[in-house]
C-alpha cells in the first residue's frame, strides 16, 4: 500500500466535470442493465414454457392403463434421463384433486402438504409453486384414459432467485465504472492526486490483485448466479435445438415422395403432409382430426383405412394394399406406429420403381418357368410312358426317344439363350473380335443348321458378292445372332419356299438380309418381336415351338457389335431381317 | 365308347396322351388351341375335355368357361393341366364344379387314374397293363 500523498487536498476538489459525467454513466449502465435482465428473463421464461409444457405433455401421454405403476414410474424416469438442455427437476401424476400418484426425480419433500387441487376445466397450464423457501415452476397437462380425464401430469422446474439474476450485470457494471474511473485517475495523475484508496485500488488492479471488488468476485463465483446463467444459456440452446429438430422432421416428412399420414388410435387424421392434399385434392390442413368418411371419397382408400383399424387392435405388421386414385395406380403402405398409443402411419405411393422392378422380375421367373416346364412336361410324360414300355411297338418306342431328344434340346437352347441374354444385360459379354469372313459365317450357321434339323441345303440360297471386307466380330456370337434369325425363317415358312441369305455393302456398312416366304409377321406384333418372351397370338406362328428368345439375343449380340438388326414384313408374304454391321466399328483398318 | 377331348398346343403331349387313353379303351380327339377344342366341343359333346390352361386364341380358363354356359355343360367332367397354380387360378378352381386340376408335369398314369374315376362302371384291365 503506498503513502498518501497530498493527505491535505480537500475532498471536494474531486468534484469535477469528468466524476459527474462518470457517475452518470454508471447509473445509465445500471437502468441499462436492469432492462437486459428483465428481457433476458422473458426470453427464459417462454423457452421454460415451450419445454415445460412439452415435457408435460410427454409425462401425461406414459400413462397408459394397462401399464402397471412401477412402469411408469420407470418410464418417467427414462423422460427425466433423456432430457437435454433445458431439464425438469421432477415429474409426477397427480389427481384432479391434488393427490400424488406418481414420482419421479428431485420431488421437494414439503411437496404432499402444498399440493393443491386443479381448478376446473384448465387442463393445460403453469403454476408456481413454494417449497422449502424455493421456488418451482410447474407445468401440467391432461392424463386421458378411454376419453375421460384420470389425472394430471406435472414437470417442475426450480425457478431460478430473481435477485440473484442482477448480480451479473450489476457487478459487472460497477467493474466497468471502476475501471474506467481508474483509467481516468492514471491519465490525469498529474493534475489530480490521487485519493489513497483509489490509488491503492488502482495499484492493486495493476498487479492483478482482486481483493478489492468483492461484489464482482461473489458475482464469478456464487452457485447460485453461475447455475442460474448456465441455465439460461442452455434453455436458449435447446428451445432453438427443439425447433430446429421439428423443423428438420416437418422437413423430412414434407420431402417424401409419397403421401404420408397418421392416423390416431380412433382413425381420425392427426398428421398429413402436402403430397397427401394434393392426391385427394384437398385444401390443405383441412381434414386433421377427421375421421376417413368424413374426408375421403374413394372407396377402395376407405375400405383400406378401415383395415388400418384393424390393424390397430391386432398390432399387426406392416402391410401393403394396391388401389387406385383419380385411376391411377396407388399403392398404400400401412405401419403401426411403436408405442402403445395405437398410431399407424400411411403411405400412399403413386411411382414406386422397386415394386415395378419386383413385378418385372416375377414376370419373368414365372415366364422363364412356363418354358422350362413346357419341354421338361414332354420329357416326364415319355420316360414316364417309357418306363413301363407303353408305347408298345419299338418303332413307337425309337420315336418317343427322338421327342425326348429334341426337347431336351430346346430345353438346352433356351437355358442358352436365357444366359446369353443375361449375359449382355448384366454387361458381363466380352466380346472377342477376331477377323471374319461374312460369307465363312453364313455357311458355317447353315451347316449347323442342317445337321440339327435335317433341312435341306438347297433351301438356301445365298448371294455374297467376293468384295465384301472382312470384319472384326466375335465369330460364335455372330453364328448365334444369325442362327436364329435363319432358324425362324425355316421354321415359320413351307418347307418347299426358298430362304434368301444376301450380304451387300455401303459406303460405311455391310448388310446381311434374310428374307423368307412365309406366314409374315402382323404390325402389332412387328413391335414386340424383340421383347424378351413375346408369342404371337397368331395360330400359324404359335404351331411353330419357340421360346421367344431368339430375336432378343440376335438383336442384342448385333447391337453389341455396334450394329442394328430390323424387320420388315407382312402378313402372308413373308419376312427380311436385316442385320446392319458399321464398318467404321467393325472393319479391320491397320490390323492384321 | 367314351369320347376325350384334348386341348393343347404342345403336340407331343397331345400325342401321348392320345396313346395312353386310347390303350385304355377311350376314343380321343385332339386339338391345338381353346378355340378348335369349343367348335369340337360343341359337336362331339365329349364325355371328358382335357386342356391345357395356357393356349393361343382361347385360353384353356374361356374354354371351361365357355363349356360351362352350354347346355348340359354345367356339370361335365374337365381336367385342366397347367404349369402354374396361381392364386386367381385356384379361386376360379374352386368354384367349378367337376373341374379337376392336373400340375405340371403331367404323369399319364395319374391323368388316366382321374379320368377312370369319372367312371367307376367301366372297368378296364388295360389300365394295370398300361401302367
Amino acid at each position: 500500500m503506498n503513502t498518501p500523498q497530498n493527505s491535505e487536498r480537500p475532498f471536494a476538489s474531486y468534484f469535477r466535470i469528468e466524476f459527474v459525467v462518470l457517475a452518470i454513466a454508471a447509473v445509465v449502465m445500471l437502468l441499462v442493465a436492469g432492462q437486459l435482465v428483465r428481457q433476458q428473463q422473458r426470453a427464459d421464461h417462454t423457452s421454460l414454457q415451450q419445454v415445460g409444457s412439452a415435457m408435460a405433455r410427454m409425462a401425461g401421454e406414459l400413462i397408459d392403463g394397462r401399464a402397471p405403476a412401477r412402469q411408469v414410474s420407470a418410464r418417467m424416469q427414462t423422460l427425466l434421463a433423456l432430457q437435454t438442455g433445458i431439464s425438469a427437476d421432477y415429474l409426477a401424476i397427480v389427481s384432479p384433486q391434488g393427490e400424488l400418484l406418481q414420482q419421479a426425480g428431485d420431488v421437494p419433500r414439503e411437496w404432499r402438504q402444498h399440493s393443491a387441487a386443479f381448478g376446473a376445466g384448465q387442463w393445460f397450464g403453469e403454476r408456481i409453486v413454494n417449497h422449502a423457501g424455493m421456488q418451482y415452476t410447474e407445468f401440467f397437462a391432461p392424463v386421458i384414459e378411454n376419453g375421460k380425464l384420470t389425472a394430471f401430469a406435472l414437470a417442475g422446474y426450480r425457478s431460478p432467485d430473481s435477485t440473484q439474476a442482477w448480480f451479473t450485470p450489476v457487478g459487472l457494471g460497477l467493474l466497468v465504472v471502476a475501471g474506467v474511473f481508474m483509467a481516468w485517475r492514471l491519465r490525469h495523475g498529474n493534475d489530480t492526486q490521487p485519493q489513497p484508496v483509489q490509488d491503492s485500488a488502482a495499484s492493486d488492479i495493476d498487479s492483478g490483485n482482486r481483493k478489492h471488488t468483492p461484489e464482482v468476485q461473489q458475482a464469478d463465483n456464487h452457485p447460485k448466479t453461475d447455475n442460474t446463467t448456465r441455465g439460461n444459456d442452455s434453455a436458449v440452446v435447446s428451445s432453438k435445438l427443439l425447433e430446429r429438430q421439428k423443423d428438420k422432421l416437418s422437413a423430412i416428412i414434407e420431402s417424401m415422395p409419397c403421401a404420408v399420414m397418421v392416423l390416431d388410435n380412433n382413425g381420425a387424421v392427426s398428421y398429413a403432409n402436402s403430397k397427401l392434399y394434393d392426391l385427394f385434392r384437398l385444401q390443405q390442413g383441412t381434414i386433421l382430426g377427421s375421421r376417413t368418411e368424413q374426408w375421403c371419397t374413394n372407396d377402395e382408400v376407405r375400405q383400406v383405412l378401415s383395415s388400418a383399424q384393424i390393424l390397430q387392435d391386432k398390432k399387426c405388421h406392416n402391410r401393403r394394399f394396391d388401389v387406385s386414385v383419380e385411376g391411377a395406380p396407388v399403392s398404400v403402405e400401412i405401419c403401426p406406429l411403436s408405442g402403445d398409443d395405437g398410431s399407424v402411419m400411411v403411405m400412399l405411393s403413386d411411382n414406386d420403381p422397386v415394386r415395378t422392378e419386383q413385378a418385372a422380375v416375377s414376370d419373368f421367373i414365372a415366364h422363364v418357368a412356363h418354358q422350362i416346364k413346357t419341354p421338361l412336361n414332354t420329357l416326364y410324360m415319355y420316360s414316364e410312358l417309357l418306363q413301363s414300355n407303353g408305347f408298345g411297338t419299338p418303332e413307337k418306342t425309337a420315336r418317343a426317344a427322338g421327342v425326348i431328344y429334341q426337347e431336351a434340346r430346346r430345353m438346352a437352347r433356351l437355358i442358352d439363350n436365357l444366359l446369353n441374354i443375361n449375359m449382355f444385360d448384366s454387361g458381363s459379354v466380352q466380346i472377342e473380335r477376331k477377323k471374319v469372313e461374312v460369307q465363312q459365317c453364313i455357311d458355317e450357321v447353315i451347316d449347323n443348321i442342317g445337321l440339327a434339323s435335317g433341312m435341306q441345303r438347297n433351301r438356301i440360297i445365298v448371294d455374297a458378292p467376293p468384295d465384301i471386307p472382312a470384319l472384326m466380330l466375335d465369330r460364335s456370337l455372330l453364328v448365334l445372332a444369325l442362327g436364329s434369325l435363319l432358324e425362324n425363317a425355316i421354321q415359320y415358312s413351307d418347307e418347299d419356299t426358298p430362304i434368301k441369305v444376301s450380304v451387300s455393302q455401303r459406303e460405311y456398312d455391310v448388310r446381311i438380309e434374310i428374307a423368307d416366304s412365309g406366314v409374315g409377321i402382323g404390325e402389332q406384333d412387328q413391335k414386340h418381336i424383340f421383347d424378351m418372351f413375346y408369342r404371337s397370338e397368331n395360330e400359324q406362328v404359335r404351331r411353330v415351338k419357340g421360346n421367344g428368345l431368339g430375336l432378343p439375343l440376335a438383336r442384342r449380340i448385333i447391337e453389341g457389335h455396334g450394329g442394328s438388326l430390323y424387320c420388315n414384313s407382312e402378313p402372308g408374304k413373308g419376312s427380311t431381317f436385316t442385320v446392319v454391321l458399321s464398318k467404321s466399328v467393325n472393319q479391320l483398318e491397320g490390323v492384321a | 365308347m367314351k369320347t376325350i377331348l384334348i386341348a393343347d398346343d404342345e403336340p407331343h403331349v397331345a400325342r401321348v396322351l392320345r396313346l395312353v387313353l386310347e390303350n385304355e379303351g377311350y376314343q380321343v380327339h385332339c386339338v391345338e388351341n381353346g378355340k378348335e377344342a369349343l367348335d369340337m366341343y360343341t359337336r362331339l359333346k365329349p364325355d371328358v375335355l382335357i386342356a391345357d390352361i395356357q393356349m393361343p386364341i382361347l385360353s384353356g380358363k374361356e374354354l371351361v368357361n365357355k363349356v360351362r354356359d352350354l347346355p348340359g355343360g354345367q356339370d361335365a367332367p374337365v381336367i385342366v393341366m397347367t404349369s402354374s397354380l396361381e392364386n386367381r387360378h385356384k379361386e376360379w378352381l374352386s368354384n367349378m364344379p367337376s373341374t379337376r386340376f392336373v400340375g405340371k408335369p403331367v404323369s399319364p398314369r395319374e391323368l388316366v387314374s382321374i379320368i377312370n374315376g369319372f367312371f367307376p362302371d367301366l372297368q378296364s384291365d388295360a389300365v394295370s397293363a398300361a401302367c
